[in-house]
């Protein structure tokens, strides 16, 4: 301290007193903001960009939306974690500041979009450098969920999204294309969609049997059964079929001998990693083992292997495609 | 011969419960009828190609994981250890690992590569050993070690591969919800000469059990003996764990249950190891299988909570028992 001059150690008291009554202030009246309003607080370091609407927007559990969040303000600096989250909010015309690593590869991903890696290990900290006005996450993501509720702490606006059916989907995209006021591209991907898929639903022929079906999701050597929350499962059930899975209980590894004695008409299996390996071991399941040889299913040769992008990812703007994939292999051309 | 009746009895019970009890699409009087040589094609593939395998397929691994343990602790003069400790569980689910990044689909592959796994870590463990002295702590210690770095390698291939997680967790809790008969056939066998070289050499874990020196004294190679023993208990849990995953728990707490109530001969607390074992692994397949029905839970995570509550309870009348004394 000797080398400053008693003058200048005033000037620089008074400089910082002065910076903290600014902050303490500061910190008042954005208390006082949020006490008003009610609402989660929404980092708005890019006020500057210009904004695309201004719709106070309520999202609800029934939309598809594990928890209730309002926002008044529509977001421009949108973080999206997630290809199918990401992929939605580009339907529904927004553009992403950042994104996790698997979606990357989107169309309308731009180059200035920051990758932030795996999407369930994603640093808080390189979140709230890029300021959002929105972050966009899974709620049955428990990773996601635990970043979500880190991030609502430090005042960050969250926005969760559930899709088990496309009901959801559209309850999801109505209030993304608010956000973002892009009626037109509701319009598009949704109503158009949804016109599509009942015009496929009324092909199905009157004088169709139906039958029960089994769905598998398979990895490496495990199989799970999907049920009806399952939204491939809405399509097979649309199109005039019966899963045997059909209960809400939380287990999913269907007896094997429950499989046996219901004898599903249909096994559809849609893989989650590798396509090919996938298919060497569906063929090798059906064809090894005894339980499964001896279904109706294996012996009609009904059983498929689906395609993991319209049906082991929820499909978006391509719904009617997986309802189009599923007619064809049910009735044909 | 009176020992064994009462085991026997609930082994039977728990046999013919598993045998019968079922969904409503093959009840008591479809199974009789099908042993009988009638019912519908349905009913006799879910007795002939379901139902029995997976019995013998428990019954088997509770004998084998059973015995593979009571031999451990015999020669180890350890009760806390069990084919766990020595790190042959962790070597096969290693293996398992590796077949799921090699030959992922494939079943038999998986059963292969771990049974190749416990056998690997087991002679190495056993080589260890050897370099080591081949004592009692020595034999523990390269197993911890071994077992350790197996655990190191899975970590890092998950952390390299994290997509092959759920078929290790799948395998790690064990099961028999999609055992086959070929993979019965491939490891019964192989279970089968376990338990008899294990019953064979049994009179000389009596021996060992007088202490290192007294042993030598006898006569009694005790480091070839270990190695036979170390070796035979590889078998077992290799074989065990080829039909029905990591199950390690039986191998802990049937030995000590059967050494708390039976103190006499090793042979006649292998045989009743083999019952016991038997019953109580069959009895958490069939609850695990009937519980949730049509859905299953995981064998292994029956077994740890019957299991484990009922090793407290005898620990706590034990202690009780010394304490009246």
């Amino acid at each position: 301290m000797k080398q400053f001059g008693k003058r200048t150690v005033r000037i620089i008291d008074a400089v910082l007193i002065g910076m903290i009554v600014f902050c303490v202030g500061c910190g008042a009246i954005r208390g006082n903001e949020e006490e008003v309003s009610g609402e989660t607080s929404i980092a708005n370091a890019g006020a500057e960009l210009p904004k695309i609407g201004s719709e106070t927007i309520s999202l609800t559990e029934e939309s598809g939306i594990s928890e209730e969040t309002e926002t008044t303000e529509a977001e421009q600096r949108v973080i999206a974690l997630s290809k199918s989250n990401a992929e939605l909010w580009l339907l529904a015309g927004g553009t992403l500041v950042a994104t996790s690593d698997d979606a990357m590869k989107l169309e309308g991903i731009s180059e200035d979009t920051v990758s932030l890696g795996d999407m369930d290990h994603v640093s808080l900290e390189a979140i709230a450098a890029l300021e959002p006005d929105l972050l966009i996450l899974f709620s049955t993501d428990p990773a996601q969920k635990a970043l979500g509720e880190a991030a609502e702490a430090v005042g960050l606006s969250v926005y969760y999204t559930n899709i088990d059916n496309f009901a959801d989907y559209e309850n999801v995209m109505l209030e993304l294309t608010k956000k973002t006021g892009r009626d037109d591209l509701y319009k598009t991907n949704v109503t158009d969609v949804a016109e599509e898929i009942e015009r496929i639903v009324r092909d199905v022929p009157v004088d169709s049997e139906g039958g029960k079906y089994l769905l598998l999701h398979v990895s490496a050597t495990k199989s799970k059964v999907e049920k009806d929350d399952y939204f491939a499962c809405e399509i097979f059930d649309r199109l005039g079929l019966e899963n045997i899975a059909a209960d809400d209980s939380a287990f999913d590894e269907l007896s094997i001998e429950q499989i046996v004695a219901t004898d599903p008409d249909y096994i559809f299996v849609v893989p989650r990693g590798d396509e090919e390996k996938a298919l060497s071991s569906f063929d090798e399941l059906f064809t090894s083992q005894p339980a499964w040889a001896g279904l109706s299913a294996v012996q009609n040769g009904h059983y498929y292997l689906l395609s993991k992008d319209l049906f082991g990812l929820k499909p978006n703007e391509n719904w009617a495609d997986s309802y189009q994939e599923a007619y064809r292999v049910l009735y044909g051309e | 011969m009176r020992k064994y009746i009462i085991p026997l009895i609930i082994l039977a019970t728990v046999s013919a419960y598993a045998l019968f009890a079922g969904n409503n699409a093959i009840g008591t009087a479809d199974i009789l009828s099908v042993l009988a040589g009638h019912g519908t094609a349905s009913q006799q593939l879910i007795l002939y190609q379901v139902r029995l395998p997976r019995i013998i397929a428990a019954i088997s691994s509770g004998a084998a994981l059973s015995v593979a343990g009571y031999l451990l602790q015999g020669c180890l003069d350890n009760r806390i250890v069990s084919p766990g400790i020595l790190g042959i569980n962790n070597g096969a689910g290693l293996f398992v690992l590796l077949s799921a990044l090699l030959f992922p689909f494939h079943s038999g592959a998986k059963c292969m590569m771990a049974f190749t796994g416990a056998l690997l870590v087991t002679i190495v463990v056993s080589m260890l050993s050897v370099k080591t002295g081949m004592s009692k702590t020595s034999v523990v210690l390269s197993g911890v070690a071994i077992s350790a770095l197996c655990v190191s390698v899975i970590d890092l291939i998950i952390s390299l591969k994290p997509e092959t997680v759920a078929d290790r967790a799948a395998f790690q809790i064990g099961g028999f919800a999609a055992v086959q008969f070929k993979i019965v056939l491939f490891a019964a066998p192989m279970i089968v000469v376990g338990l008899i070289v294990s019953l064979i050499t049994a009179p000389a874990m009596d021996i060992l059990s007088l202490g290192d020196e007294m042993a030598y004294g006898l006569g009694l190679g005790v480091k070839r003996y270990r190695s036979i023993t170390v070796l035979c208990a590889a078998v077992l849990s290799g074989a065990s764990i080829c039909m029905g995953g990591l199950l390690g728990f039986v191998g802990l707490i049937i030995p000590n249950c059967v050494r708390m109530l039976y103190k006499g001969k090793s042979r006649q607390g292998m045989i009743l190891c083999i019952i016991c074992g038997a019953a109580f692994l069959l009895l958490c397949d069939t609850i695990s299988r009937l519980i949730v029905f049509p859905y299953e839970l995981p064998c292994g995570l029956v077994l740890s909570m019957i299991g484990a509550p009922y090793l407290i309870w005898i620990l706590i009348k034990k202690r009780k028992r010394l304490g009246a004394d």
